[in-house]
């Protein structure tokens, strides 16, 4: 067997990390995590020169960032001609564009195990900024949480530590759908006297001044109404985390 | 001089396999094959007569080390070097056991174990601060995953050892 010095030494050092722990989690203590990824980007920057040499490569990403636009674009408008025929004409709305920086794609899944979040090879070279809005073709896929460079980390739309603010499109209720540490999301503060769906859909409202409003952002999956002053209701994300493999950064709602 | 570069190489490169390969987007834990091989070099040395009793000074800061040094890449200090400290403790206890046939099957059930062990700590500390809505099924795929991609690359590493 092991000696007792071994033992209490053990001991010793399993509460001092409890003690780190803690005091980090207070954020009394701010450790900074140290990102490998910089290591690498010389190698990336070679591939991506390599692969930008193809000319077909150039035009496919403008082709894509125009169709990514005309989408938005046209989100925007069903949103507003739906806004307006519910409001027989009588309310002016503003107008609500969505501009897309720039066209990435995903390289890797982060460093943090019990994080969602992606790395995409583009950064502060490209134009983004820390809190952009990232989305695909599905719908809202995350936020840029942290820049580099040539690179850029994404919080994924099902982390815990993500939230936005949105709205069910049939029923223009507002509520604020975080992570669920899953492949799900919850929608939260929606009163019990609400009627809600299984199969409504949800999208942005804009009131948090960070994501563009009218983005898809999932469905409901289920609702429970006996947990809580709220109503405890399950959303499928449109966006799969797996499946994620290019994105396109917006700016965010008043950039 | 020698050991210690091979012990920084194998150190760099285990992390940043680590880092970079995850399947279905899980992460492995490459990081306990460090502790297993250092378990494996240190507690039966090929010249048996050097060390007849292995002191536990140098696996005790090893195992925080290794930990130490995952808990960086992850941003928060401590879950890490709580698993492997435990998880070593428990391996070279293992190791010091003369009753057991260090046979290749052994050896993967051991690493599987181990692992899974190593995962199933990290992640309680991890969800119990971080308050995670994490499923038990998927804790269990993701330590049964890492435990079964661990053994090919110990067995490898640790060839023919002890």
């Amino acid at each position: 067997m092991i000696k007792r010095t071994t033992v209490f030494i053990v001991i010793v050092i399993c509460l001092i990390s409890f003690f780190l722990i803690s005091y980090q989690f207070k954020g009394h203590l701010i450790i900074p995590k140290i990102h490998l990824y910089n290591l690498i980007s010389p190698w990336h920057s070679m591939q991506k020169f390599f692969n930008d040499i193809f000319y077909i490569r150039e035009e496919n990403i403008k082709l894509k960032e125009k169709l990514y636009n005309l989408i938005l674009q046209n989100q925007s408008q069903n949103s507003l001609i739906e806004e307006n025929q519910r409001l027989k004409n009588l309310l002016e709305l503003k107008k609500n564009r969505v501009d897309v920086v720039t066209i990435a794609e995903v390289v890797a899944r982060g460093s943090n195990k019990f994080l969602n979040t992606v790395w995409i090879n583009k950064g502060t070279n490209d134009g983004i900024k820390e809190n952009m809005p990232v989305i695909t073709f599905n719908g809202l896929t995350g936020k840029v949480v942290y820049t580099t460079g040539n690179y850029s980390e994404v919080l994924l739309i099902t982390d815990p530590n993500f939230s936005v603010a949105v709205r069910i499109e049939r029923t223009r209720v507002e509520g604020v759908m975080t992570g669920a540490g899953t492949n799900k999301a919850n929608l939260k503060y929606i009163p019990h006297d609400e009627e809600v769906l299984v199969g409504d859909r949800i999208v942005t409202s804009g009131l948090d001044n960070l994501f563009p409003e009218g983005i898809n952002v999932g469905v409901v999956k289920k609702i429970d109404k006996k947990k809580g002053v709220f109503q405890y209701i399950e959303v499928i994300p449109y966006q799969s985390d797996i499946k994620v493999e290019e994105v396109a950064v917006i700016k965010k709602y008043h950039d | 001089m020698t050991n210690i570069l091979k012990w920084l190489i194998l150190i760099f490169i285990t992390f940043l396999a680590e880092h970079f390969i995850t399947i279905d987007g899980i992460h492995l834990n490459f990081s306990f094959i460090l502790v297993y091989l250092f378990v494996i070099d240190y507690m039966f040395p090929e010249e048996e007569q050097k060390k007849v009793y292995p002191s536990e000074v140098l696996p005790i800061l090893f195992f925080p080390a290794i930990g130490f040094i995952e808990d960086l890449f992850q941003g928060i200090i401590g879950p890490a070097i709580i698993s492997k400290t435990i998880s070593g403790i428990g391996l070279m206890i293992l190791a010091k056991q003369i009753f057991f046939n260090w046979t290749e099957i052994f050896k993967s059930l051991v690493i599987f174990c181990f692992t899974i062990i190593d995962e199933g700590l990290h992640t309680f500390i991890i969800s119990y601060f971080l308050n995670i809505d994490t499923t038990p099924l998927k804790i269990f795929k993701t330590s049964v995953l890492q435990g079964l991609m661990n053994i090919p690359a110990a067995l490898l590493l640790s060839w023919r050892k002890p």
